[in-house]
């Protein structure tokens, strides 16, 4: 998987592309925005990581200028300023997650597998955590190399939470996008759902964890994780 | 002019220096008014005592032997000289040698006039009364005498009182409605400066919009440009504030981000026996990013800072949602229970500074609490309905008599660990301040760990 990152700070840009290289993504490095449009309008990236600020053109000006060419490679935006007008603009002309400097390594790289995740669930491509992964196309998913069975709604809880990892979704939502497309379903019956899914997914090193009074997210279980 | 407290006010100014004048041209024009009066009445009573005094010197004679002077004053004639219904009146006849030949001794202690031939008029005292006195004093060849007539004054008084009451009525309206047009007036006049002052009361701590010039009076066209240049000033004061701050921020954090970075990959490659130090270097790089965040959250959410205002309605239990997947993983690493209990809620407010409130409340708390503890988020409203924020913990809890201090900068409690900056609880206080929120501090429930609760004001 190829990633561009456009950062002009020669230590952070370097510790960020050593960070994604260990981690198996092929990765291209560029300083400014103008270089930058282009490699992005020829190049198929499955992800640009994007700071807001790079001398001349800045980060927003060039996200703005590259979706107006169609290009819908997912962006992540690195900003120095953690002001909400920043992040909106952002999300607004275009990019898809932001990342406040400075931030843990981890964390970019959980953000990074989320937003290529969320692009292929887009895509109709499987996304995966841990040894879980869901064919959104065709519907199915496999536990550790064994299909795992699931009913259409079990289906589409851990679709909802997959896709949102590493967030959490609100119970509330879960209900709603269950109701979508069947009769009422209140969120008390989420609750029927989710404990399904626990009792196929228990002991595969992927759970769902309750965040009491909000909803559930699924984490990979470590082995020295406190207990939930 | 010293300021006199009544003075203060524009209204007040103008009410006094239209409305003392005023009164005091009244009542000088109300005296001239009542003297001018008074003068024609006592002229009318004066030409009828001097008509007395005359038609007494004309009964004046020779008796038969030529030798004394007399007067032809038969008692009928007499009777109706002092016949006035009101006062009393009173006559004497003089000779040349002082002797008296008619009339009332009483008179002779009056001055006699020093001209002949004219009636002379004067006031005088007589027997402890005031009296109106008319004499004469006839010379010819023939004869030589005085006649003095005296009257009391007692119709003169009352005719004076009905000038008076027939005066003061009409002038007394006539102030009074002065007074009151000028009252109406002042205030009518002033209206468009009371209507500038609202507009200047109503705006919002973050409006820095210039005001309209048009709808103001030309005299007050000065102070709102003043004031427009202030906003002008303001504005800009916020805008450059807000700019060093961004340009601040951008650069202390991106090298920040890097040094994080480059050392979370040098831990990967070092030795083992290099692990101890390059953690304890990631420990205070990652002290020096949170109080760098802390520092820069402050800054702008002080009142220098938040200047320009983005106050907008936010949702409560959507912020405390959004919120929950940022705060899990700091409280899962102590085995914290975080749980939250939302009900809708609205606030107006600054999106980003409300999070950081809730992100400090919550931070604060799990740093507190022993690990294996529990923390509680709560947003809704109150019965008064206001909105609320609540975060409770079953940690130590704070003393009492720390709990005033703990929302200062850089306090921390004593003999509590943690890697606090000591600026948490400050940007809470300032944001909630930012907001007319306060924040209350109790125990939590049962009496163990704290409580802090926001409230905000209620709608309207």
């Amino acid at each position: 998987m190829r990633i561009l990152v456009v950062e002009d700070d020669v230590m952070l840009a370097a510790g960020l592309v050593e960070g994604l290289e260990r981690e198996g993504f092929r990765v291209d490095q560029l300083g400014a925005a103008e270089p930058a449009e282009g490699a992005l309008g020829l190049t198929a990236y499955d992800l640009a990581i994007v700071d807001i600020g790079l001398p001349g053109i800045d980060g927003l000006e060039l996200i703005r200028r590259v979706r107006r060419r169609g290009v819908l490679t997912p962006v992540l935006i690195l900003t120095a300023r953690d002001g909400l007008d920043d992040r909106v603009v952002g999300l607004d002309v275009g990019g898809d997650d932001y990342l406040v400097k400075p931030f843990l390594l981890p964390e970019l790289l959980a953000r990074v597998r989320a937003l290529i995740r969320r692009s292929r669930a887009a895509a109709s491509l499987v996304l995966a955590v841990g040894p879980l992964s869901l064919d959104v196309q065709r519907h199915s998913a496999m536990l550790g190399g064994t299909a795992l069975e699931l009913t259409g709604r079990e289906w589409n809880v851990l679709e909802q939470l997959v896709i949102a990892v590493p967030r959490v979704v609100a119970k509330q939502k879960l209900a709603d996008s269950l109701s979508q497309w069947d009769k009422e379903i209140t969120p008390n019956a989420v609750e029927i759902y989710v404990s399904r899914l626990r009792a196929k997914l228990a002991g595969s090193g992927v759970g769902i964890r309750t965040v009491r009074g909000i909803g559930y997210r699924v984490e990979v279980e470590a082995g020295d994780a406190p207990a939930p | 002019m010293p300021r006199r407290p009544d003075a203060r006010t524009l209204r007040h100014r103008l009410l006094l220096f239209i409305s003392w004048p005023l009164l005091v041209l009244l009542g000088a024009s109300m005296v001239a008014d009542y003297r001018s009066a008074l003068g024609i009445a006592g002229e009318a009573y004066d030409n009828a005592l001097s008509r007395t005094a005359i038609a007494l010197v004309t009964r004046l004679e020779r008796d038969d032997d030529d030798k004394d002077i007399e007067v032809d004053m038969p008692p009928a004639a007499d009777e109706i000289l002092r016949s006035d219904p009101q006062d009393t009146v009173q006559y004497v006849v003089v000779d040349d040698k002082g002797k008296r030949i008619a009339g009332d001794a009483a008179l002779l202690a009056l001055p006699r006039p020093a001209v002949a031939n004219t009636a002379v008029l004067d006031d005088a005292q007589l027997g402890g009364q005031t009296v109106r006195t008319a004499s004469f004093r006839y010379e010819s060849p023939a004869l030589a005498a005085t006649v003095i007539v005296a009257e009391t004054t007692v119709k003169r008084t009352r005719a004076a009182r009905q000038i008076l009451m027939a005066i003061a009525w009409p002038n007394l309206l006539l102030i009074a409605s002065a007074l009151l047009l000028v009252y109406f007036g002042v205030r009518f006049a002033l209206r468009p400066l009371d209507a500038l002052g609202e507009r200047i009361a109503r705006r919002g701590p973050g409006d820095f919009s210039l005001l309209a010039e048009a709808d103001v009076p030309g005299e007050a066209g000065p102070l709102v440009r003043a004031i427009n240049r202030l906003m002008g000033h303001l504005d800009k004061a916020g805008r450059a504030q807000q700019a060093f701050l961004s340009n601040a921020a951008h650069q202390l954090r991106t090298p920040l981000a890097g040094l994080q970075t480059q050392l979370e990959l040098a831990t990967a490659e070092l030795p083992p026996e290099s692990r101890p130090r390059i953690q304890r270097l990631s420990d205070s790089t990652r002290r020096l990013v949170h109080f760098t965040h802390q520092m820069l959250a402050l800054a702008r959410s002080s009142s220098e800072g938040a200047l320009i205002s983005d106050h907008r309605p936010v949702a409560l239990a959507g912020l405390l949602e959004e919120a929950a997947s940022d705060l899990l993983d700091s409280a899962l690493v102590k085995g914290i229970d975080l749980g939250f209990e939302t009900a809708p809620a609205t606030v107006e407010g600054s999106r980003w500074m409300l999070r950081e409130l809730i992100a400090n409340l919550v931070d604060n708390a799990i740093a507190y609490t022993p690990d294996g503890g529990r923390v509680t988020v709560r947003c809704g409203c109150d019965n008064a309905g206001s909105a609320f924020v609540e975060v409770e913990d079953n940690g130590p809890g704070i003393p009492e008599a720390e709990r005033g201090r703990i929302f200062e900068r850089f306090y921390r409690v004593a003999g509590r660990g943690g890697e606090g900056t000591g600026l948490g609880l400050a940007i809470v206080r300032e944001v909630a301040e930012r907001h007319a929120a306060r924040v209350e501090v109790e125990a939590g429930a049962e009496g163990r760990g704290s409580c802090f609760r926001v409230v905000f004001p209620p709608p309207g």
